[in-house]
């Protein structure tokens, strides 16, 4: 009882974000489901557009900050960055257990959204006049601001715990170029949600005074502006989607040089470089969420240009990756096989991304599934297969068993073909203009509805063999023996599985 | 007001105690350094357990940190080429 | 790792492992509780959920912190590793702190550069009588300056283990923070507009408001860090003696709460009126 609920113990509050973030995933995955129905024919299955508009915010609220964040940040984060460290835990670990702790009440209230009046039907950027009092009156959005109230303070007290770790841990002898790369991923990734985060929490605040306590922030008839609450919370926003994928990029890395028998990535500096590029230019790229709203036309080529060159450490990245892996045979293990995935995917995401930073396309693909199309292959397709292929690579760390490798193999098989099969079409569909969080389409798109809708089933039998692959492995406990690691894999060396303290002794660096 | 040594417990008290005795790092966060690390002369490193990881930063410039699992009274050797040996934390050497 | 049986020496690592505690729990069930609270308040009209989460996130606090006081300085956990890393802590979550006023002078700026048609195209808006900065404002921030003064002062006569001083100084600064809130209240209630009269007054008491929030969460924590001061809780500060850790980010905060009066003086009450 005190062990889970006041835990101290990073491996055990890692351990805790897993479950978490396996169970609001679950959720999240069922009212993707429930999207892709009622889009699978054309004509109304649910017949009420507010309860589809609330499916679809409910399912990118839980989707972002309640299964990629806790997982990404708060289960691997927790679980590796004190072992790579050689530190005995975090720097704050009651605080770490509050970060935690703090997600369950979040989630509460997002349900509880969802299940008082009508719903929060505004779409996870919640822009106002639609969230304000006069588009949907009643407590949902209120509810879904708190929410994220919540959600927010737990990833800033983590965030705060994670630079400390980071900076403070470790001997004095391991300069941080030193330090590996995923430790360097959670350490950007927490810069920007302790920069980002606060102005989201600025934002949904003003939008709760608009709504409830007569404040003109966002109301033209007292002199606000809606483009304001725009600018802050993209502002928030574009940082939070380099949040969601730069955890992701650390633990490439780490599995890239290990299944290619290299003791590190190829460039490391250069690696370090590329993330801190790209966490730094994610800020100042925030109006190409806003390119309709009206902006000057020199401020729409400002943003364009400097949203294109961020393609250009992430190219440095993806050629890193490609580089270390040369030399050897890929070893197709199941991690391997997610990173390989990830990287072509990643890619391919990336580059629609580049489409649509031109304001003048966007001004045809603003709004419609070209742009869900372009997320979810770097989101579903880059954040989540990181996720899994993480989860297969350190597996035996975290439980010290296996996983079947025929059921994980199978796992990364289905769920490619799915979620391939799910969001390809949509580019098509957004190019013929279909818009975005319409629950209906006209008949000549439902050819690739179609396909884009069965491909979700295949995506759910995806999901179901990934949860008898867990299953699998708790029930029939092949231990593990040993572990295939190479030498500068901190967090392998020890004697598994893990003592509660990590080590007796502190690790002693020699220079 | 309590002086500094007054005022403190416990490990806060050891670490300004070694402090004053002119240990300047008591827990061995500068690490140690690099001596001759030869088969002959192996780098001596201390523990009260049976085992010890210990990470080589091999030079100045690398990029990552070599870790080693020492065994009690075994020499090992790092990529690098320096040789380590685990000895006792009383052991005379 | 197997320790050897007859082994005597310490093992030691700078850093704290703590023990199991159970507030972390409590401030989540009442950050629900507030959270859920506010929506009771603003939907059902009733506050009693609000009170409830509030006093649940008080204990919280109290109790923590004082499991941290006891963990410092009467168990002697702290070592300067520690220290260092509390210290690095605070300067972050100050950081955050800046970044939240930003998204509000933001909001601002936004409003008062292009003031819209509704407002009749200026600023102040039209039938807006804006508060004099040179009066109250003034003095708050005189006062607020002064205390940022006699706050450093504090620290300095701590590092130079003046205890009279230190305490001294200390408890000028908890009164100078009192008098900024005393006046801060009377020019809200001075003040012909409200928080409803159009942007700028939207602006101004959201903008004012969270800073006399921080002002007041800043003089309670000077407060605690008197309390100990005066229980002889502190040591010197210099290399040696890690223990005013709290009082140095007692200081901290209150630089951070007196730049952001100084922001919003030159803001909202000199260049808006």
């Amino acid at each position: 009882m005190k062990r889970w609920f006041m835990s101290t113990n990073h491996k055990d509050i890692g351990t805790l974000y897993f479950l978490f973030g396996l169970w609001a995933g679950m959720i999240g995955s069922g009212l993707s489901a429930l999207i892709r129905v009622e889009l699978s024919q054309p004509g109304s299955l649910l017949g009420n557009d507010q309860l589809y508009n609330v499916i679809v915010t409910a399912h990118a609220f839980l989707m972002i900050f309640f299964m990629v964040m806790p997982v990404m940040i708060g289960g691997f984060g927790n679980w590796l960055v004190p072992l790579m460290l050689g530190a005995p835990d975090m720097a704050f670990p009651r605080l770490n257990n509050m970060s935690f702790w703090l997600l369950p009440p979040a989630l509460l209230l997002l349900l509880m959204s969802s299940l008082v009046e009508s719903g929060a039907g505004t779409g996870w950027t919640v822009y106002p006049p639609l969230s304000s009092g006069l588009g949907h009156s009643g407590a949902a959005v209120d509810l879904a601001i708190l929410s994220l109230h919540l959600a927010g303070v737990s990833s800033i007290l983590g965030a705060i715990n994670f630079i400390t770790t980071t900076i403070n841990m470790r001997s004095n002898s391991m300069k941080m170029i030193q330090i590996p790369l995923f430790i360097w991923a959670v350490f950007i990734t927490a810069i920007l949600l302790l920069l980002s985060l606060p102005v989201l929490a600025g934002a949904i605040t003003m939008l709760l005074t608009d709504r409830n306590v007569n404040t003109s922030f966002f109301d033209p008839a007292g002199g606000g502006d809606p483009i304001l609450y725009q600018h802050l919370f993209w502002f928030f926003g574009h940082p939070e989607v380099y949040i969601l994928i730069i955890p992701g990029f650390g633990m490439i890395s780490h599995i890239i040089s290990n299944s290619s028998s290299k003791e590190e990535v190829f460039g490391v500096i250069g690696m370090i470089y590329a993330m801190l590029s790209i966490a730094l230019l994610g800020f100042i790229v925030w109006g190409h969420h806003m390119f309709m709203v009206g902006m000057d036309v020199d401020t729409r080529a400002y943003f364009t240009s400097a949203t294109m060159v961020i393609a250009v450490p992430t190219g440095v990245k993806v050629f890193s990756w490609l580089s270390t892996m040369n030399g050897k045979i890929p070893k197709l293990s199941t991690p391997m096989l997610w990173t390989l995935g990830f990287i072509v995917l990643f890619t391919f995401g990336g580059l629609t991304g580049i489409v649509l930073a031109n304001s003048s396309i966007d001004v045809v693909l603003h709004d419609t599934y070209y742009v869900t199309a372009h997320f979810h292959y770097v989101l579903s397709m880059g954040a989540v297969f990181t996720m899994f292929a993480g989860l297969s690579y350190w597996f035996p760390l975290f439980t010290g068993l296996t996983l079947n490798t025929y059921l994980a193999k199978a796992h990364f098989y289905t769920t490619f073909i799915g979620v391939n099969m799910t969001f390809f079409p949509q580019h098509f569909l957004g190019l013929a203009g279909m818009p975005r969080r319409y629950s209906d389409y006209p008949d000549s798109l439902s050819t690739w509805n179609l396909i884009s809708s069965f491909g979700s089933t295949i995506s759910f039998v995806g999901v179901c063999l990934f949860i008898s692959l867990m299953l699998e492995s708790l029930a029939t406990k092949r231990s593990l023996v040993f572990a295939d690691y190479t030498n500068n894999s901190l967090e392998w060396t020890n004697r598994l599985p893990l003592d509660f303290h990590n080590s007796e002794e502190p690790l002693l660096l020699v220079k | 007001m309590p002086d500094e040594l007054g005022g403190a417990v416990g490990i806060e008290r050891w670490e300004l105690l070694q402090k004053a005795k002119g240990d300047m790092d008591p827990f061995l966060l500068d690490g140690i350094k690099l001596t001759h690390g030869t088969k002959d002369k192996p780098t001596i490193i201390r523990s009260v357990c049976d085992t010890r990881t210990i990470g080589c930063v091999c030079d100045d410039d690398a990029t990552t940190v070599r870790y080693i699992e020492l065994c009690m009274g075994e020499t090992r050797r790092c990529q690098c080429g320096h040789f380590f040996k685990l000895v006792d934390a009383d052991a005379e050497v | 790792m197997k320790l050897k049986p007859d082994t005597k020496k310490w093992l030691v690592n700078p850093y704290h492992l703590v023990e199991y505690s159970p507030w972390p729990l409590t401030g989540s069930l009442g950050a629900l509780m507030l959270t859920s609270g506010v929506a009771a308040w603003f939907h059902k009209f009733n506050m009693n959920l609000f009170y409830l989460g509030i006093m649940l996130i008080m204990i919280t606090m109290m109790q923590w912190w004082r499991d941290v006081t006891r963990e410092s300085t009467m168990m002697g956990f702290h070592t300067s590793k520690t220290a260092k890393g509390l210290r690095i802590g605070m300067i972050l979550f100050i950081i955050s702190e800046i970044c939240f006023f930003f998204a509000f002078f933001w909001a601002f700026f936004h409003s008062s550069l292009a003031p819209t048609i509704e407002l009749g195209s200026n600023w102040p808006p039209t039938g807006i009588n804006p508060l004099s900065p040179w009066s109250v404002p003034l003095l708050n921030t005189v006062v607020l300056l002064a205390s940022g003064i006699t706050v450093t002062w504090s620290h300095h006569s701590l590092m130079t283990s003046n205890y009279k001083e230190s305490a001294q100084s200390l408890m000028m600064t908890i009164l100078l923070g009192l008098y900024f809130t005393y006046l801060q209240g009377c020019e809200y209630i001075e003040t012909s507009f409200s928080l409803s009269d159009s942007i700028y007054g939207t602006t101004f008491f959201v903008a004012t408001g969270f800073h006399g929030l921080h002002v007041i969460i800043g003089t309670i924590f000077l407060f605690t860090c008197c309390m100990r001061h005066l229980k002889f809780h502190f040591t010197k500060t210099h290399y040696l003696g890690f223990e005013a850790a709290g009082m140095q980010a007692a200081a901290w905060y209150w630089h951070f709460v007196d730049v952001v009066w100084l922001f919003l003086f030159i803001s909202i009450y000199w260049w808006g009126s």
